[in-house]
């Protein structure tokens, strides 16, 4: 007999619909990494992504009579990124960028990268590019970050993160392209991101 | 953004490189574009660049939950996760409060003022100037009548005119000083109520933003 772990999501989803807070419970530990990821990599902001994970879930829990099947894990990231969005322009001041240094800080640690084995000269250095990558990405106006945080740093495939935008793959490319070219002006302006040896080989 | 005056030659292979980076391309396409990659250097840069941009992001580090986002069942139940403090609803009364006495306040002000200046007797007010004006006015018209002749009658009719012209300036001006006095008084207690309406309406607006923003 499957464990409660193994239960697909669309009969966890089912249950839920019926009133099953566990149910719920149990999509929320399933998918609250990716969720909360995407809010931090969005906002910037460690405490800010907490609440609007928190919130999201909530939403989600509130909405779930509402979801018509197809993939859960794009209809949580939706619902996340929806919730950053009103955060975003709730505190305006609080996510624009330049005043997050001290909030970078706390979210980029070298104690935080996922190989142990990785010298501390790297960790330090990739916490390092990664602090001022969040920074970079911060510039970018909401749409166009959304789009490259799922697709760049979170690795989820065009017709994916379309879905997860209620948009078309086309339009997800053509924000890419933009806030890639954007992002090369940044790093451009800031050559320590690009060390050497750093092209990806075929 | 624009794009870099050395790119602009190479606008269209410089947007194949997105295509190429994602293996989006055609392996046709693809054959060309590393054909063009190899003549141009800044096409070659712009892959590089951009290989460089995406290998950064992708390791830019995944981080763990910091706690369980489980919801319990009083999360569910309340309407929301975050109470509104407690003094931003005393703002919200004392601003609200507030505005609506500098409102009373102003009404009852401009009562006051219309009251004042419509119900004033036209007997008490600014009238001695025009009875001066009058009777400086038949005066001189009496001396003519008495048949002091055609020149005292002449001088007499151009003091009268004289006597009017001078009535009918002072007269004016004589209003015109009242209604000042009165402007003197309430200009100021206008402007003042209107500034404590408009600071209070303001603290009422901010702060109701505020709690909906909690609330939300």
């Amino acid at each position: 007999m499957d464990g409660p772990g193994e239960q697909p999501d669309d009969q966890l989803a089912s249950l839920s619909k019926d009133g099953s807070l566990d149910a719920f419970n149990m999509l929320v530990e399933r998918y609250q990494q990716p969720v909360y990821n995407l809010c931090l990599r969005l906002l910037g902001n460690q405490q800010g992504a907490e609440d609007a994970t928190q919130e999201a879930f909530l939403s989600a829990y509130r909405a779930i009579s509402r979801f018509q099947g197809g993939s859960l894990r794009s209809w949580l990231l939706r619902i996340a990124a929806n919730q950053c969005k009103d955060e975003l322009r709730r505190h305006k001041r609080k996510y624009r960028a330049g005043s997050l240094e001290e909030i970078f800080d706390t979210i980029d640690q070298p104690v935080e990268v996922s190989d142990p084995a990785e010298s501390p000269p790297t960790r330090v250095e990739r916490a390092e590019v990664a602090r001022s990558l969040q920074d970079a990405l911060m510039q970018l106006p909401f749409y166009q970050r959304r789009a490259i945080v799922l697709v760049d740093v979170l690795g989820y495939p065009y017709d994916e993160a379309a879905e997860m935008c209620e948009t078309t793959t086309g339009t997800i490319k053509s924000r890419i392209h933009r806030a890639r070219e954007k992002l090369r002006g940044i790093v451009r302006r800031n050559p320590e991101l690009f060390g050497p040896g750093s092209r990806l080989e075929d | 953004m624009r794009i870099p005056w050395p790119f602009r030659r190479n606008r269209r292979w410089v947007r194949q490189v997105d295509a190429y980076v994602d293996d989006r391309l055609t392996p046709v396409e693809r054959e060309l574009f590393e054909e063009r990659v190899a003549e141009s250097d800044d096409v070659r840069q712009a892959l590089d660049d951009t290989w460089a941009l995406k290998q950064r992001l992708r390791q830019m580090p995944q981080h763990p939950a910091p706690r369980s986002f489980q919801l319990t069942p009083e999360m569910v139940e309340k309407p929301a996760l975050r109470p509104v403090p407690r003094g931003s609803i005393v703002t919200l009364r004392l601003a609200q409060g507030t505005a609506a006495a500098a409102l009373a306040a102003f009404a009852v002000t401009g009562a006051i003022h219309l009251g004042t200046a419509g119900g004033e007797d036209p007997a008490t007010g600014p009238q001695p100037a025009a009875d001066l004006a009058e009777d400086s006015a038949d005066a001189p018209a009496e001396d003519a009548e008495r048949g002091a002749g055609p020149m005292a009658e002449s001088a007499a009719d151009d003091e009268s005119r004289a006597a009017d012209a001078d009535g009918a300036e002072e007269q004016p001006a004589a209003e015109t000083a009242d209604t000042g006095t009165d402007n003197g008084v309430f200009l100021p207690i206008y402007a003042s109520l209107g500034a404590v309406f408009a600071l209070a309406l303001g603290a009422w607006v901010l702060t109701r933003r505020q709690i909906r923003g909690t609330w939300r």
